[in-house]
């Protein structure tokens, strides 16, 4: 299930900073909503190679 | 709700609350007529129909601004894009059977007039027109 960053204040039932998900987002177009700026896709953060290594 | 005047009716477009830039709108729940007549020797003389496929439109006319997330943002990706669109009688009343929300899915807006406008014109987008899809009514 993919997840993306609520950047806009107009986004229906969500406020900047929230997280909205695709099944939230079923029937809408999620590229014009990113091209719109209205939100961003959730960064996944690599793990460390310290992190690996233990 | 008894009668009333329309001055607060919520729109979103992509599930972008674009309400306080719409100045018109209008949901029109329409079905094809398929003529069915055949030969009888017993029917009337007229055409006869029966209902087709759901022919749904929501034209709204939006004034313009291009500021970051606002019309111009969240119109110009949609040229050609099936999209949601959902009306509310009233934006500051919850949902309810007498509030009711009007949903088409699958809508499709065919043409974006980003700059339209003579001279000493407010500067809008037009009648912005969603095809197709599906309607629904929710409480």
């Amino acid at each position: 299930m993919a997840t993306y960053k609520v950047i806009a204040d107009n986004v229906s039932g969500k406020k900047p900073g929230d997280t909205i998900t695709d099944e939230e987002l079923i029937g809408c177009s999620v590229e014009a909503l990113i091209l719109g700026g209205h939100i961003e896709a959730n960064k996944t953060s690599k793990p460390t190679k310290e992190a690996e290594a233990e | 709700m008894a009668i009333y005047v329309n001055k607060d009716i919520q729109v979103k477009v992509n599930t972008v609350d674009l309400t306080t830039y719409v100045t018109s709108v209008e949901v029109v729940n329409a079905v094809d007529s398929v003529e069915v007549t055949s030969m009888s020797a017993s029917a009337v003389n007229g055409h006869i129909f029966t209902g087709g496929l759901q022919n749904n439109t929501v034209t709204i006319n939006f004034n313009q601004d291009f500021a970051a997330t606002k019309v111009h943002a969240t119109l110009k990706g949609l040229v050609g894009v099936p999209t949601t669109v959902v009306v509310r009688p009233t934006s500051a009343v919850a949902a309810a059977g007498t509030n009711p929300d009007f949903t088409v899915t699958s809508a499709l807006m065919s043409e974006y007039r980003p700059v339209m406008g003579a001279v000493g014109d407010l500067a809008t987008v037009g009648a912005i027109t969603f095809s197709g899809g599906l309607y629904t009514e929710t409480a």
